[in-house]
């Protein structure tokens, strides 16, 4: 019986109570003063009492859980992308944190020596906590069937003229965000400042991101006989795609990037690809899932999706 | 830009997609510089192999519709000379009926060079 509810919070709530057990049972056996966090070199800067850890994991677990299982029950329910993959993250996160918290606490049952941070935690919370993931997208079982639709599209909708026995591909771009382009070079100017003052390593450790960033700038959009689909440019990802037979309607609409809490891909209930706030296209799913593309023209994209689907089979 | 292509005709789908390519030109809904769609999500979009978006983008490349470059996509030529695209499309169709009828590429071009001289 794999279900989103087993994976996002039955599993994670498991494992939370197995970490807490795991604490209260070697409490005893613990020193006075258990060292709980290290510094860059691996030598114990942080200590907590052997009665508090057992809290203080299980508080730092459940809320992180928590907050993933929120993301992928409230935010991410109906979305048109990620909807899946975010079913991981509760497990992951929380075998991710046990991981890190049982092994470096296993080294000191029995033991007053203050121990340094063993090497081999951070790969095991790390491999772990993948492994969480998998397992948490494994129990959450697939997506739900999206109900299929034939026929034509609603008949307000305006139309593009296609001769019989041809099909179109409409292709556009995303319009050119500003606002991420600024927040890319605030990135640069950060990891600029990161590096003279702090460690050039830490600076490296933003490339990622801004790559992330970078990706999440300018989108190609494709609509055609088998669906639209919407793909980084450069890289092709991240990608949302929704087939043909799945769209109920395709309207011209707006976007905010403010309501969505930012620019690029955006969850919260509807899902949107944000470069700029204003108009958009509005994808709406026959499962009443909506999709919003920003577009400098939505018009036409629109019209010739509605000329699309009154083809269909 | 919007990309028409004839799904009833006999001809191999990588031949419609550069003909609605070329077509899109003719009529001006393309022009020298445009961007054409990524090639997989032109693929995605149609319901078709990746390979046969890039045989029909290789197509037109030599044909010197459209440039391929790495990092900026596949775009049409600044040189493409549109007038001439009407005859591309002509030698696609001699091209592949010479194919039916097992024609040596020689035969056939001394014809054409024969009918060239009429």
């Amino acid at each position: 019986m794999r279900t989103r509810a087993l994976g996002t919070i039955v599993l994670p709530l498991i494992s939370i109570l197995a970490i807490v057990a795991f604490f209260v049972v070697v409490a005893d056996r613990l020193p006075d003063q258990v060292a709980t966090h290290w510094n860059g070199d691996g030598v114990a800067d942080g200590f907590t009492s052997p009665g508090d850890l057992a809290i203080v994991v299980g508080g730092i677990t459940l809320l992180s859980g928590g907050l993933m299982a929120v993301l992928a029950n409230v935010a991410a329910k109906n979305a048109v992308a990620g909807g899946r993959a975010i079913n991981g993250a509760p497990l992951s996160l929380v075998w991710f944190i046990g991981a890190l918290a049982i092994s470096s606490t296993v080294v000191q049952i029995d033991t007053q020596v203050v121990p340094s941070l063993p090497a081999a935690s951070i790969p095991l919370a790390l491999g772990l906590g993948a492994f969480g993931w998998f397992i948490g997208v494994w129990a959450s079982g697939p997506l739900a069937e999206v109900p299929k639709a034939t026929g034509p599209a609603p008949r307000h909708a305006d139309r593009v003229p296609l001769d019989e026995g041809h099909t179109a591909v409409w292709s556009g771009r995303t319009p050119r965000s500003r606002a991420l382009a600024v927040v890319l070079g605030s990135q640069l100017v950060i990891a600029v400042a990161m590096g003279l003052l702090l460690s050039w390593w830490a600076a490296l450790a933003m490339v990622p991101v801004a790559l992330l960033i970078a990706a999440s700038m300018n989108y190609s959009v494709t609509l055609g006989p088998a669906g639209i689909r919407v793909a980084g440019l450069g890289l092709g990802l991240p990608r949302v795609i929704v087939p043909l037979d799945e769209i109920s309607s395709a309207s011209p609409g707006t976007v905010e990037a403010m309501s969505f809490g930012g620019w690029g891909i955006r969850i919260a209930g509807e899902t949107a690809v944000i470069t700029r706030s204003g108009p958009a296209l509005v994808v709406t799913r026959t499962d009443g899932a909506v999709l919003r593309v920003s577009m400098d023209n939505p018009e036409e994209p629109a019209a010739v999706m509605a000329t699309l689907m009154d083809r269909r089979s | 830009m919007i990309l028409e292509i004839d799904l009833d005709s006999d001809r191999p789908i990588y031949l419609q997609i550069a003909d609605g390519v070329r077509r899109a030109l003719v009529s001006g809904r393309l022009a020298a510089g445009d961007r054409l769609p990524p090639g997989r999500e032109l693929a995605g979009s149609l319901g078709v192999n990746l390979e046969t978006v890039q045989r029909a983008y290789r197509h037109l490349a030599a044909e010197g519709v459209v440039t391929s470059r790495v990092g900026r996509g596949t775009r049409v030529s600044e040189a493409v000379d549109v007038n001439g695209l009407g005859l591309a499309e002509v030698i696609d169709a001699l091209v592949l009926r010479s194919r039916e009828l097992d024609l040596e590429p020689e035969v056939v071009v001394e014809r054409v060079r024969h009918a060239l001289a009429l």
